[in-house]
């Protein structure tokens, strides 16, 4: 081999150690865990955050090619306005206006959870878009299929190769990329949260008034700052299964019968409609539920069951306080984040 | 620079030597029948209720292959290389290569499914055969979290017309939060002492018969149960499917060295 040949081929080896460098520069992405949260469940060193597979996944969440129709994407029923829920949809809507049979949740602080959806069926943050994704009356797809769109995609398999270093786009780097982004989407930057953590916020009388009302009534089940205790239960929408078993259809255990997911009371403001049906468009109509709604049925929660007497006690000042509670949990901040907007 | 490639080769040359000297294999050949025929999609068979049966899928998951030896101690496959899926339509993933100590074994254990950590670890650890967007493909429940241990499908005319065919789609690994189904089943088989070494690579034969799938702990018929997934039922079928895998015969060939 000649000096000159060998020679190239040093440059050649050089120029492109560099241009690996430079390509796969990706820094990781610094997740903010705040102080009057637990400890999150999800583990972050599985899937690391870096700055590539956050964008990525912020691609991916905004794009209609995940569907069947090409149009409904995941951010097509989780808008970022209304806390990465559906607005003024009672129940999800899917691909050709199909229509699912439960309100989408809002997407936030998923770190911090457990089980996913209302019957908690999904176990892990991952599998989480598998089963919008492949659910006939939201994004009617097949995960295969997807991956295969994916990868006809030159934009898509550069961003996948600096993302994860891979040359063929494959289950395990799509969903890590979602979840990445999802991960990052907390909200705990509303009025309350600097109340609690000291950082300047301010509650009015009327608001401390709701808060201390929440905090004896309400928060057995809306329990620390997540709002949530993570269990299931029956909070008396309805006393007829026939069209939905909740929490039962994962564990076929009929004491779970009508139980669903307690969610999250953050950015409640603009989440509605609420609970699992979307059956309430107002915090009035939610409050009025508790205190004179409750159906009774076997398997309804005791909490709410008192004494023989059925719902929670509130006058109508008290819930007044509690409304204007609930709505410094608004995190303004969160809802308007452009880093985590579609535009 | 041309003095370098005999080292290079010397050091590839060891490197190999040092691999086979130690490699031992076993190999597990899945044989699906139904009776005493093997199994071909389409064709006609009968159950012992005398329902006419024309299978058009068979797909089931072994893992968690423990071997153990005759003086009792146990060798497990490492867990990242103990998951595999059985495709009927797929003839070489009926052949199931392990790597196995030299030694003597005197039986043989797999979990028939996906065992319950890996129902509930994150998307970098289902890859492969785990893989849902991949070879998993429709052996996975998006809505209710974990794999399809075991999926059997196929067309009956002794059902009506209007009725498509049955389905068995078998999972369940206990629950994650709270219990249920839990359908994860072992099968143990005896092997009387079989030697496996780098010169001889024992083949173990496992036939599963499919016809006992419908007649064994609990008969069922295709007349009465022809669409079997989440539910009560699926366990007394899983009691069923464990009886359909035997070991019918042992033979070697020559291993590595």
């Amino acid at each position: 081999m000649s000096f000159k040949k060998s020679l190239w081929i040093l440059t050649g080896s050089l120029l492109g150690l560099l241009a690996f460098d430079f390509k796969y520069t990706d820094p990781p992405w610094e997740v903010k865990l705040p102080s009057n949260l637990p400890k999150p469940v999800y583990s972050l060193n599985d899937n690391p955050i870096t700055e590539k597979g956050f964008l990525l996944g912020k691609k991916l969440f905004y794009d209609g090619n995940l569907s069947s129709n090409g149009i409904v994407s995941c951010g097509f029923c989780h808008q970022q306005p209304s806390a990465f829920t559906q607005h003024g949809h009672d129940v999800s809507h899917g691909v050709n206006d199909r229509l699912g049979k439960r309100n989408s949740l809002a997407i936030s602080n998923v770190i911090w959870q457990k089980t996913f959806f209302w019957d908690g069926g999904v176990n892990h943050l991952d599998f989480v878009p598998l089963n919008a994704l492949e659910n006939p009356v939201e994004m009617d797809e097949t995960l295969e299929n997807v991956l295969r769109k994916l990868n006809q995609s030159e934009k898509y398999r550069i961003a996948f190769r600096e993302a994860f270093q891979v040359e063929e786009i494959q289950s395990a780097q799509f969903l890590s990329a979602l979840s990445q982004f999802m991960a990052t989407l907390i909200s705990a930057n509303s009025r309350y949260d600097k109340y609690v953590r000291n950082e300047g916020g301010q509650l009015s009388g009327q608001e401390l008034s709701g808060l201390a009302i929440f905090k004896q009534k309400c928060s057995t089940c809306h329990a620390t700052d997540l709002f949530t205790d993570g269990s299931y239960r029956n909070n008396g929408i309805s006393n007829d299964f026939r069209y939905d078993k909740g929490r039962e259809e994962i564990t076929l255990n009929v004491n779970d019968r009508g139980k669903f997911k307690v969610p999250s009371l953050r950015n409640i403001e603009y989440t509605d409609p609420y609970m699992h049906n979307g059956s309430f468009y107002t915090l009035e109509e939610v409050l009025d539920h508790y205190t004179d709604g409750v159906k009774d049925s076997e398997t309804l929660d005791p909490v709410l069951k008192q004494n023989a007497k059925l719902g929670i006690t509130l006058n109508e000042q008290e819930k007044k306080d509690i409304v204007a509670f609930l709505k410094t949990l608004t995190d303004h901040e969160f809802l308007r984040d452009k880093r985590f907007s579609e535009y | 620079m041309k003095h370098k490639k005999p080292i290079f080769s010397f050091v590839f040359v060891l490197i190999n030597v040092a691999t086979f000297s130690q490699s031992s294999n076993l190999i597990l050949s899945f044989n699906n029948n139904f009776g005493s025929e093997p199994l071909v999609f389409g064709k006609e068979y009968t159950n012992a209720h005398g329902e006419n049966l024309r299978f058009t899928l068979l797909n089931y998951f072994i893992s968690n292959i423990e071997l153990i030896r005759t003086d009792g101690s146990v060798y497990a496959i490492p867990q990242d290389s103990c998951y595999f899926l059985v495709k009927h339509n797929l003839p070489e993933s009926r052949n199931i290569q392990l790597s196995v100590p030299a030694g003597k074994y005197k039986s043989l254990s797999f979990t028939i499914g996906i065992d319950s950590a890996r129902n509930t670890q994150s998307a970098d650890k289902r890859q492969g055969v785990l893989d849902v967007g991949g070879q998993a493909r429709g052996m996975y429940w998006a809505w209710n979290s974990g794999y399809i241990f075991y999926k059997m499908e196929g067309k009956s005319s002794s059902l009506p017309d209007s009725i498509n065919g049955f389905y068995y789609h078998i999972g369940g690994f206990g629950g994650f939060d709270s219990p249920t189904l839990n359908n994860i089943r072992i099968k143990k088989l005896e092997l009387a002492k079989t030697k496996v070494s780098a010169k001889k690579t024992p083949v173990l034969t496992i036939t599963v018969d499919v016809a006992k799938f419908f007649n064994s702990q609990t008969p069922i018929k295709v007349t009465e149960n022809r669409s079997i997934m989440w539910g009560p039922v699926s366990t007394q079928i899983a009691d069923n499917y464990v009886d359909i895998f035997s070991l019918t015969h042992i033979h070697y060939k020559p291993g590595s060295k």
